[in-house]
C-alpha cells in the first residue's frame, strides 16, 4: 500500500513518518472493512527508500501494532513515484 | 470462525517492534532475519557466506522451536546487500535446504545497519 487519501486516492507524499501514518490509517479501514484487523496481521512487508529511515519508521510502526506485533522484514528499495515508504500485509481472516 | 494467530519469540531481534515469527492459520511467517549471535542478540556482521550460514542456522533453531522445519518451508525471500554475491550465497544456501528446495525469490536491496544478507521465509505451521 501506498499514502493516497481513502477519499479521493490523490497522493499523499510528506515524511516517511506522515506518509506511514496514511498507509496504517488506510491499511486499519481496508482490515477492518474485510472483518479482520492491524491486531491480526501476521506478517508485513515495510519498504523504505532509505535504510538511513529504519528508527523513523519503527517509532511509527509501534503505534499501530502494540499488541503483539506480526512478523516483519524491512528493506530500502526505489518505491515508485518518489514515495519514501510502502507496505504490504497479510492478516488473518 | 477465524484463524489462529500466535506469537512465537526468540531475542534474534533485540529492539525491533516485530517478534522472530507469526503462526497464522495453517503458516508460519518468518521475520527477516539478520546474522545474529541466538544467545546475546548482537549483529555478527561477516562475509555473504558467514552471514547466510549464521541467519540459516538460526533459523533451523527457529522453525524447530516452532515446530516446524526445513522441509516444510514453501517460500523464502533473500535479500543481499549485492546481486554479484548471489554465488557466494547459494553455495551455502543449498547445503541447508532438501532438494528439491522451496520456491524462492532473490533480490538486491539495502539492508539496515550495514548487514549483508537477510532471509525471511513462509513454512507450514
Amino acid at each position: 500500500m501506498l499514502p493516497v487519501d481513502p477519499e479521493t486516492g490523490e497522493r499523499r507524499h510528506g515524511t516517511l513518518t506522515s506518509e506511514a501514518h496514511v498507509i496504517f490509517g488506510n491499511l486499519k479501514l481496508l482490515l477492518e472493512s474485510a472483518g479482520s484487523s492491524l491486531d491480526r496481521l501476521v506478517q508485513v512487508h515495510a519498504l523504505i527508500y532509505d535504510s538511513i529511515e529504519y528508527d523513523v519508521l519503527n517509532r511509527v510502526y509501534r503505534q499501530y501494532v502494540a499488541s503483539g506485533p506480526p512478523a516483519r522484514t524491512v528493506w530500502a528499495v526505489q518505491i515508485e513515484a518518489g514515495f519514501k515508504v510502502q507496505i504490504d500485509a497479510v492478516a488473518a481472516a | 470462525m477465524s484463524a489462529r494467530r500466535e506469537i512465537i519469540s526468540w531475542p534474534l531481534h533485540a529492539g525491533a517492534p516485530a517478534p522472530e515469527a507469526v503462526r497464522g492459520g495453517d503458516f508460519l511467517f518468518v521475520s527477516g532475519l539478520t546474522a545474529t549471535d541466538p544467545q546475546s542478540g548482537m549483529r555478527m556482521p561477516g562475509t555473504t557466506a558467514s552471514e547466510t550460514r549464521q541467519i540459516l542456522t538460526n533459523l533451523k533453531q527457529l522453525l524447530e522451536r516452532a515446530g516446524s522445519s526445513f522441509d516444510k518451508i514453501v517460500k523464502v525471500n533473500v535479500l543481499l546487500h549485492s546481486m554479484l554475491e548471489a554465488p557466494n550465497m547459494n553455495d551455502v544456501y543449498v547445503q541447508f535446504f532438501p532438494d528439491p528446495p522451496p520456491a524462492r525469490t532473490v533480490c538486491g536491496a539495502r539492508l539496515p545497519d550495514g548487514m549483508k544478507v537477510m532471509i525471511e521465509c513462509t513454512a507450514l505451521a
